[in-house]
């Protein structure tokens, strides 16, 4: 499910498309060019993206509205932006992003699903419910969208950024 | 037992914090209310507040600087480079209140200090001068004339100057008029005094300049030579020693003559002086510069002198642990010098937060920094905040050691000079070693917007960062542990 970003820098602003997001490995669209990458993050904090024949090491910060990225000496402040966001206007949330990926937030048990395949979710909707330290958490969906997979069940352990639920998004249009 | 303050801040003050713990004395800051939290506050021992953030009311104040002392025990006062360095009434109160300055006494200041003085005093000490006025110019008139015997193009320069200001080139006779009144009137502003002399302009100079060191015991060395000549609007970037291409000749009678200079006004301490040199390696003296140098590194990292450490023991009236026979030149150094600045806006000052700061570390690299991630660059001193130097056993790794260097400097939420810095090294005539005061001119601008690959791993990484700000809280820096942060913070709060 392909989510299309716009990605501002000062007066520039570039389109780019998310074709595939499987977390540490990503396939993207910018103009006509279509790149592979593969993302680490390191015990330093910096990002590693890895495209076929070069290895790039990134780290960000929050200035405002905009993330700088960081790389080496040079750095760039990006706004970014997607449609299905501005739609739903989901914003806030914790428990998840705008890949419509929802992970855990902590490592722990899976004692509530409250949604299945298919179920229409709202931004900020409680999906499901992990116990930890003998405490209960809500976890929240960051974006809204249709559920395509359920992947854990009721009752198994997960680690902490371990996917539990995927959405997709639903037509802007 | 000795104790030294440092009347400086920033990178030199550091610098010469870690001289004063390797010697095993100890240690004073002072700061300014703009930099209570900084770094060369926490390196020292104790740390004494001067005033507020205008250097006039506390780095510059030699009452205020000699109460701290007093406060402190300290017997004696390193003052760095800048500031009060180059101040020979502060060095005469130094004297009064039986503290020991670490510098050249008053004498040597002041006959250095006065440019005009300086060239007549180098001159009857039989070194080579740039042809030129004698003394400071009387009136329009004089200026003429001078003009007319030592033939244009001239520099008009301040009596009283440094760092560049006050400074005019003459072409032709027509220009002339216009440039002594705009060098008297910035030299005014600059110096609290209008007098101007005059040079022959030597046309593509090099500025190379003769490290020195001179103790109480009667000994006077040098210490080779650096090239200075990397320059942007009369303000060194780039230093390097040895200067390449200079001959082996040249190097060594300009060291002799350096040695010569320093003799004939008493010096004793670390100084430097300043030549020009023209094409066919003919040198004249320019100006001495009666302190540490801010590129002394590139010095040390060839010679293995611990030029604080010298200053230190010369200060406390021993003699230098050096001498000219055993001092020699191993390998080759470069300095660049990092500022927060923008190069895409005339390199404007750029105060800020540092919100990215991870210089290099490898074998054969210095950095010399007062600065920490996380600091605030304030606007209310220098733009400096470090010094990049790279020592290899040739020029060609050198340059290739220090470019390696600059590229892995991460440093983000202040605009700095990297690129310039590595447009610089990685230009023909740099690699080439055949340069000289003009280099940086010849540079097309830069521009540096993101390619389409950047945008795209760009948005990547953003949505690989979300994930992460999940599950990963703020990563300590990784040159220093959590523990050694968690006890910093202890000491600053006890304090």
């Amino acid at each position: 499910m392909p989510t299309e970003y716009l990605l501002e820098h000062g007066t520039h602003h570039k389109s780019v498309t998310v074709l595939e997001d499987h977390g540490d490995r990503a396939v993207l669209q910018v103009g006509d060019r279509r790149l592979e990458v593969t993302l680490r993050t390191l015990p330093d904090g910096r990002i590693a993206v890895s495209q076929d024949d070069q290895r790039r090491l990134y780290r960000t910060f929050r200035a405002g509205e905009e993330t700088v990225v960081v790389r080496g000496w040079t750095q760039h402040a990006f706004k970014l932006t997607d449609a299905r966001e501005r739609w739903l206007h989901g914003t806030g949330g914790r428990h998840g992003d705008s890949s419509g990926r929802v992970t855990a937030s902590m490592p722990g048990r899976v004692v509530r699903l409250s949604v299945a395949v298919g179920d229409i979710v709202a931004p900020g909707a409680v999906v499901a419910v992990l116990e930890a330290m003998k405490m209960e958490n809500d976890v929240r969906s960051v974006g809204g969208g249709r559920v395509t997979a359920v992947v854990v069940q009721e009752g198994v352990a997960v680690e902490s950024g371990a996917l539990l639920v995927q959405l997709e998004p639903i037509g802007v249009e | 037992m000795h104790k030294v303050l440092i009347a400086n801040r920033g990178e030199i003050a550091c610098r010469v914090i870690r001289a004063c713990k390797e010697l095993g004395l100890p240690s004073v800051a002072v700061y300014s209310d703009a930099d209570a939290q900084s770094r060369h506050v926490w390196l020292a021992d104790e740390a004494v507040r001067v005033g507020p953030a205008a250097s006039a009311e506390s780095y510059l104040s030699g009452p205020r600087i000699l109460q701290a002392a007093k406060d402190t025990g300290a017997t004696l006062i390193h003052p760095g480079y800048g500031f009060l360095s180059e101040n020979a009434s502060f060095r005469e109160q130094c004297d009064a209140a039986g503290v020991t300055f670490v510098g050249p006494g008053s004498y040597a200041m002041r006959q250095m200090g006065i440019k005009t003085l300086a060239r007549d005093t180098m001159k009857a000490a039989g070194v080579p001068v740039v042809p030129g006025s004698e003394g400071p110019l009387r009136d329009f008139a004089e200026a003429q004339r001078v003009c007319l015997e030592i033939g244009y193009p001239v520099m008009l320069k301040a009596a009283a100057g440094g760092g560049g200001r006050g400074i005019r080139l003459v072409q032709a006779e027509h220009e002339l008029e216009a440039a002594f009144d705009g060098a008297r009137r910035e030299a005014a502003a600059w110096f609290s005094d209008p007098t101007v002399y005059i040079e022959k302009a030597i046309i593509r100079p090099r500025h190379i300049e003769i490290q020195v060191l001179a103790d109480g015991h009667g000994n006077t060395v040098h210490l080779f030579d650096r090239e200075c000549s990397v320059q942007r609007r009369n303000q060194k970037i780039i230093e390097e020693s040895p200067a390449p291409g200079l001959s082996n000749q040249t190097r060594l009678a300009m060291g002799e003559v350096a040695v010569q200079a320093a003799r004939a006004v008493q010096y004793v301490g670390a100084g430097t002086i300043e030549f020009l040199v023209d094409p066919d390696e003919r040198f004249y003296f320019m100006e001495m510069n009666t302190r540490l140098q801010v590129e002394h590194p590139v010095t040390e990292l060839v010679t293995g002198v611990d030029l604080v450490v010298e200053q230190l023991r010369i200060a406390m009236g021993q003699p230098m642990s050096v001498s000219q026979a055993t001092l020699s030149q191993r390998g080759h150094a470069i300095e660049c010098r990092v500022y927060a600045e923008d190069p895409s806006r005339g390199f404007l000052p750029s105060p800020g937060p540092l919100r990215v700061y991870r210089p290099p570390i490898g074998p054969g690299l210095r950095v010399d920094d007062g600065v920490v991630e996380g600091d605030v660059v304030s606007n209310h001193y220098d733009a400096m905040i470090a010094k990049l130097s790279a020592w290899a056993p040739d020029r060609p790794a050198c340059i290739g050691r220090i470019r390696a260097a600059l590229n892995t400097f991460e440093i983000g939420g202040i605009q700095h000079n990297i690129e310039h810095l590595l447009q610089v090294v990685g230009s023909e005539r740099f690699i080439a070693g055949r340069y000289d005061t003009g280099i940086v001119g010849t540079l097309p601008p830069l521009h540096s917007e993101p390619e389409e690959d950047e945008f795209a791993e760009a948005l990547a990484v953003l949505l690989h960062d979300r994930q992460r700000r999940q599950t990963v809280l703020t990563q300590p820096a990784a040159d220093e542990s959590t523990w050694a942060r968690a006890a910093r913070q202890a000491g600053l709060r006890t304090r």
